[in-house]
């Protein structure tokens, strides 16, 4: 174990000497800064409109029947979880591309196994290490929107709203790990590398672009801006009723969706931060008994690439016996 | 010119060899096979949505609003092919373009190829060539698919063919600049890293440096 972490803190050492990294941390912090930045903007101008409403019906000598927009802190990072969906993957690709290449490149790789580290350490050494290295990226993430919120809206998160902020950043860690496990099973079972870093693109548009992208273009509620159901003045039963005629057409619809680890990743994500409005009344508790399913998911899904990474090192002929 | 046509030639031969080319490839034409099917299949059910919901509204005694699907183009069904050409189609052709500009240094033949009596221009341009009617072949393939998908679930029109083709060939515009992006990268690069055999139990990787 402890040659594992010299191995980790190897990796860790050298990702963050590399100006590719930097600038992919730059990158997410000035997009979670723009993206809580826009989102206030919009809240504003919200409130705006309906205070000018509320003026008008007044003026008009109406009751004024509707709700004030409510702040929920959380809901502005629709857009931190957008990007992290995109480019959380693919930071998690590259750094699983260059921790193989790199040792490809020099073959360092045969050299470390010609001293007494097993493949094991190797493994769980790279993954360790990177996984810091993710880990401190998304410390860096949560600073940034801790700060915008108190920067830009004034606004304090309160002990829940912390808590949740916390478990998004671990399941973003490991959405991104388990993209990283994907690219260095590839880099370690092509013989070409590069064909591993296109196939790995290939794998991330599928699943990271398409097949969201398919299961929106099947939503009938996002057909119109601003929705389907609302455009009819339908309220949620009404929809529920229409809906239910269509189940199997729904069925499909989720079942693509699920396809998509990216979906899984969205849904938590978006329960958490009450994106989906029915989940800003519900405790952490019934948030979790509603998406632990997709949370068994992402998590099954890292296992199972650190299990596909061990067993393609152990089974790979390139580095000799150990 | 000749010679362009016969690294085009060459270059064409390898990339149909090449599993990741088919890999993406393959994607890409079953996406632009099953884009109508879905555009379709989702118009479809929203449009029976839409008259469930009007039946209910008019049980319930309202007037239901007028269908916001009433004016959808014949083509709305195809409108996915935009994002799949602009995610999957400019991968394919990066690809392209980087398969074919990294292939003979991989080999270490540019030096052989340049002790014949071959011009960079021949060389690049036969490149170039090779990349473009890939493209090409690419994008007819797709209109054919499209408009026959189209075709088949809307009824032929000229006009429809006519905004496909449009379509098509502003793709192939948009691709080809990623393709030769793709060539342009390969050709600068400094090093390429190849593994190969070296006896029956062990692989090793190689460093094949090309200045």
């Amino acid at each position: 174990m402890n040659k594992s972490f010299i191995i980790a803190k190897k990796e860790y050492g050298d990702i963050l000497r590399s100006r590719v990294f930097i600038t992919v941390l730059l990158l997410l912090t000035v997009l979670t800064v723009i993206s809580i930045l826009v989102s206030t903007f919009v809240f504003k101008s919200q409130v705006s409109q309906y205070e000018a409403s509320l003026a008008t019906l007044k003026a008009l000598g109406k009751v004024p029947i509707i709700a004030p927009p409510e702040l929920f802190p959380l809901n502005l990072l629709r857009g931190v979880v957008g990007y992290l969906e995109i480019i959380g993957a693919i930071l998690g690709i590259l750094l699983g591309y260059l921790s193989i290449a790199k040792e490809r490149n020099t073959q360092t790789l045969k050299l470390l196994l010609s001293r007494p580290v097993t493949k094991y350490d190797i493994v769980s050494g790279k993954i360790i290490g990177n996984l810091l290295f993710v880990s401190s990226v998304m410390v860096f993430v949560g600073a940034a929107i801790w700060l915008s919120f108190f920067g830009i809206g004034g606004i304090t998160l309160n002990m829940v709203e912390i808590i949740k902020l916390f478990i998004f950043q671990v399941i973003s860690v490991i959405y991104i790990m388990l993209f990283f496990t994907l690219s260095f099973f590839l880099s370690l079972q092509q013989k070409t590398i590069s064909n591993a870093l296109i196939i790995c693109f290939v794998i991330w548009l599928v699943f990271v672009r398409i097949l969201p992208h398919i299961g929106d273009t099947m939503d009938p509620d996002n057909q119109v801006p601003g929705g389907f159901f609302k455009s009819m003045n339908l309220n949620k039963a009404q929809e529920k009723q229409v809906m239910a005629k269509f189940s199997s057409y729904e069925n499909t619809r989720g079942f693509i969706e699920q396809l998509s680890v990216t979906k899984h990743y969205e849904r938590i994500s978006f329960a958490l931060f009450g994106i989906k409005k029915k989940y800003n009344g519900m405790s952490m508790s019934e948030i979790f008994n509603q998406q632990w399913s997709n949370l068994l998911w992402v998590i099954a899904l890292f296992i199972a690439g650190i299990i596909a990474d061990n067993v393609i090192l152990f089974r790979n002929k390139t580095l000799g016996g150990v | 010119m000749n010679k362009s046509i016969t690294i085009a030639n060459n270059e064409l031969k390898y990339l149909f060899r090449e599993r990741t080319f088919f890999l993406i490839l393959g994607i890409f034409i079953i996406m632009t096979l099953i884009s109508t099917y879905i555009g379709w299949s989702s118009q479809h059910t929203i449009e029976q949505i839409y008259a469930a919901t009007a039946k209910q509204l008019l049980s319930e005694g309202i007037t239901p609003p007028t269908s916001p699907f009433a004016n959808i183009p014949p083509l709305n069904i195809v409108k996915n092919m935009i994002i799949y050409v602009v995610l999957i189609g400019s991968l394919l052709a990066i690809t392209i373009g980087h398969v074919i500009g990294v292939r003979d240094r991989k080999a270490g033949v540019v030096r052989i190829l340049f002790s014949k009596p071959l011009k960079k221009e021949n060389f690049f341009l036969g490149k170039v060539l090779a990349i473009l009617l890939v493209i090409l072949m690419v994008m007819t393939a797709s209109i054919a698919i499209s408009s026959f998908s189209v075709f088949l679930l809307s009824g032929f029109s000229f006009t429809l063919l006519m905004k496909i083709l449009e379509f098509y060939s502003i793709s192939f515009i948009y691709l080809s600049g990623f393709a030769l992006l793709g060539l342009g990268s390969a050709l600068i690069e400094k090093k390429q890293c190849r593994c190969t055999p070296y006896s029956d139990n062990y692989v090793g990787c190689d460093n094949i440096c090309i200045a």
